[in-house]
């Protein structure tokens, strides 16, 4: 189980979003962390096969991002997503049940189950557009772990949560992390740091640092405030 | 001051935990078989068919509908009717077929088994063939009321329709029209409002076989523009934060 990114340059235009990134993430939980336009979503985006990159190459065992093989073992949560506005939760879950290639009998099962560990259970016949930014985040979130992702990634994951249910969060994402490939992106340390197995330090594209934090490396925060001065 | 550690411990106990024995068995579960079936073409277009709104196939049935009910009821000139309302058709059928633009999707489609391209391609093949089938359908009707030439009446639709298909797609396919999926309404009011000048002023005749000829050519150039549309559905540069 490992994801491979070699060489990886995005560019849109003149701007350099992503430089020359290589890296390999293993199981557990990766976090990209980063300021605001640092290249993360862009990052992400190339991970999930939605943007192709300019130069470089991403790989999940030796499937290319684009493949089917990739797209059907792959969980993810854009920073910000729609949905139609006639679906209720219910619906917008077993629309990606459908698309995911989930048969009908075992994505009703999966939905319920979903609705539940989410704790939407009883919003699931509402309409999403009364949902709150934190019911839909948690929508979000359900549907990305969908199809039993052996790749997570997660644009943001924890905006708009209320502090309970960033706890709840994290804790599903660990956990999520002890059986697939979960990578997180954020600009809040907090998010990962305790979570986290591995970080990903960016900035402007680059990566400034990558490995492991450990508590007597002293405190995260402050070295990332540090590279960002 | 509080450390962040020690804040996840007092939200802990203040959230109290979650159901931690759901969320075992729920994680235990990640590894297993989804249930996940192979998709093909054909599953495609049928999970697709579910989700296209009642509104599309309503305005498409209009196209043989109005033949049937118009011409009795209204006593209007059902041809011209049914060629006013084709741009229409076809502009609408567009619009369904890029509605995850419209409301922020693709992305999330992007990533499942059918992908972007694959949601797309599913639901304009659906569209167009269902609003494609009902043309002689349609023709069939109308010629068979006013004794016309079932070809003839084809082709007059085919032409409106077609032309504001292939406007619409190649639209689609710039960042306008990408920003502003309701542009394709726009290029349909501007065909209807050509096609109501030529009717009214025109008093050339390219004859039916001219007609028919570039029927047939704009069939081919809006296959053309379709796979065109296919092929950019999800490579859109999304612009940097």
């Amino acid at each position: 189980m490992e994801l491979k990114a070699s060489g990886l340059t995005k560019q849109y235009g003149s701007k350099t979003a992503v430089d020359n990134m290589s890296f390999e993430i293993g199981k557990g939980v990766t976090g990209l962390l980063g300021a605001n336009g640092a290249g993360k979503t862009t990052l992400m985006r190339m991970m999930c096969g939605i943007l192709t990159p300019t130069s470089g190459e991403i790989e999940y065992d030796g499937y290319r991002v684009e493949s089917e093989e990739y797209r059907n073992v792959l969980g993810y949560l854009p920073q910000d997503f729609g949905y139609y506005p006639e679906f209720t939760g219910m619906d917008f879950l077993k629309y990606f049940c459908a698309l995911k290639g989930i048969d009908k009998k075992a994505a009703n099962t999966r939905c319920e189950e979903l609705l539940e560990l989410v704790g939407l259970k009883d919003m699931g016949k509402v309409k999403v557009k009364k949902y709150s930014g934190g019911m839909k985040q948690r929508l979000g979130i359900a549907q990305a772990i969908i199809n039993r992702p052996e790749v997570l990634i997660l644009d943001e994951p924890t905006a708009g949560l209320d502090p309970k249910e960033r706890v709840r969060f994290r804790s599903l994402i660990e956990e999520l992390g002890k059986v697939s490939i979960v990578v997180l992106s954020t600009h809040i340390v907090s998010d990962i740091e305790h979570i986290a197995d591995r970080i990903i330090m960016m900035k402007s594209g680059h990566i400034i640092w990558q490995g492991s934090w450990k508590e007597e490396q002293g405190s995260l925060e402050e070295f990332y405030l540090k590279e960002f001065e | 001051m509080m450390k962040d550690k020690d804040l996840k411990i007092i939200l802990t106990e203040y959230a109290g935990k979650p159901g931690h024995l759901k969320k075992d068995t729920f994680i235990r579960s990640v590894t297993k078989d989804a249930g996940k079936e192979h998709v093909s073409t054909f599953k495609m277009i049928a999970v697709q068919a579910g989700y296209i709104r009642v509104y599309v196939w309503l305005i498409s049935i209009a196209v043989a509908c109005l033949p049937l009910f118009g011409a009795d009821m209204f006593r209007f000139a059902t041809l011209d009717a049914v060629a006013d309302l084709m741009p229409f058709v076809a502009g609408v059928g567009i619009i369904e077929a890029m509605r995850a633009r419209m409301y922020d999707m693709t992305e999330l489609e992007s990533v499942t088994l059918l992908s972007g391209k694959g949601v797309f391609y599913a639901r304009m093949i659906l569209i167009g063939v269902v609003q494609f089938a009902l043309i002689p359908v349609s023709a069939v009707l109308m010629a068979f009321a006013d004794t016309g030439s079932v070809i003839d009446h084809c082709v007059k639709l085919v032409l409106p329709y077609c032309i504001t298909a292939i406007i619409c797609l190649i639209v689609e396919r710039t960042r306008f029209g990408r920003e502003n999926v309701l542009v394709c309404l726009a290029v349909a009011g501007a065909v209807f409002a050509i096609r109501q000048s030529l009717v009214s002023f025109a008093r050339y005749d390219p004859g039916s076989l001219t007609l028919t000829i570039a029927a047939a050519v704009l069939i081919i150039v809006q296959i053309f523009e379709f796979y065109k549309t296919v092929r950019t559905v999800g490579t859109g540069e999304v612009e940097w934060n």
